[in-house]
């Protein structure tokens, strides 16, 4: 008796495997792909953004330099007993002076 | 075509033939995710997902064990995720409103399971996950003993086991249940 039950499960569980229950509604290759090409495009798009981002980051640190290196030929020109450190905004004056900034 | 040609060609990039793919496995992964979680939208997303996962992966891929069993591990992978993640919602629903969830379950009743596939997807729906995913895809998928081991990364005497003890308690469930259709129980 046990045993019979244990083969009608075994072919019920084959005739299930088979069954129109077991398959996936149709389409669903064209439901795969649509889902894989919106993932590309997805990725495409964040890749685009970070490459425009990398852009505007390499122009903005370019000015910066330029700034800076206008900023210290012009201090440079017009200081009388300038110092390295000064030239470069790291003396003590420049601590003392940045410490001290009213902030509020 | 063969599944190696396929790959290569879709790896380089042409999408039908990894549609051709899709196609080929789309039974036996049906058969394991449906298996695994029941028919419903869970299922087809998963289903779903598991294509997605394999393409993404398309170019670590190297063959070493066939497509089927390669698919069928991710399949399996992924229910458990979603059975894990199922399991996580019905605790904090249950712990929300008791009652509601006490209702919520659904009495395994023969008069409402008339066709035997009902039976046995309700029967594979009340297995511990380890003895349910042994039984699909040894009995339902027609893996070998060995084609599982290797699918779940576990021994071969493991599945033989998982095997036993998953049929033992399928009996268990079901046999009520057969027992009401022959007293005629399950008809109104």
């Amino acid at each position: 008796m046990r045993k019979k039950i244990k083969e009608r499960i075994k072919n019920q569980l084959r005739v299930f495997s088979h069954s129109s229950d077991v398959s996936f509604s149709p389409g669903f290759s064209e439901r795969v792909m649509e889902k894989i090409d919106e993932i590309e495009k997805r990725e495409r798009m964040m890749l685009d953004f970070y490459g425009s981002l990398q852009t505007v980051f390499k122009k903005v640190a370019l000015i910066g330099a330029i700034i800076l290196l206008v900023l210290l030929s012009y201090n440079i020109k017009i200081g009388d007993n300038f110092s390295e450190e000064e030239a470069v905004f790291a003396s003590d004056a420049v601590y003392y002076d940045l410490n001290n900034l009213p902030l509020f | 075509m063969d599944d190696k040609k396929l790959i290569s060609l879709a790896r380089d990039g042409d999408k039908d033939a990894f549609r051709e793919l899709i196609i080929k496995y789309e039974p036996q992964i049906a058969g394991t995710v449906i298996g695994m979680l029941g028919p419903g939208p869970e299922a087809e997303d998963v289903g779903q997902e598991t294509f997605v996962r394999f393409y993404r992966s398309l170019p670590k891929f190297r063959g070493e064990s066939s497509l089927s069993t390669y698919l069928t591990r991710i399949a399996i992978n992924l229910c458990l995720n979603a059975l894990r993640k199922r399991k996580i919602r019905k605790m904090v629903f249950f712990q929300k409103t008791k009652t509601a969830a006490s209702q919520s379950r659904e009495p395994i009743n023969a008069d409402s399971l008339f066709m035997a596939k009902e039976l046995i997807n309700k029967g594979l729906q009340m297995l511990d996950n380890r003895f349910r995913t042994v039984i699909i895809l040894r009995y339902m998928n027609g893996h070998t003993s060995e084609e599982t081991a290797e699918i779940l990364n576990i021994p071969q005497g493991t599945v033989m086991s998982r095997l036993a003890r998953g049929m033992d308690r399928l009996k268990e469930i079901l046999i009520p249940l057969y027992e009401g259709e022959n007293n005629g129980e399950g008809k109104e």
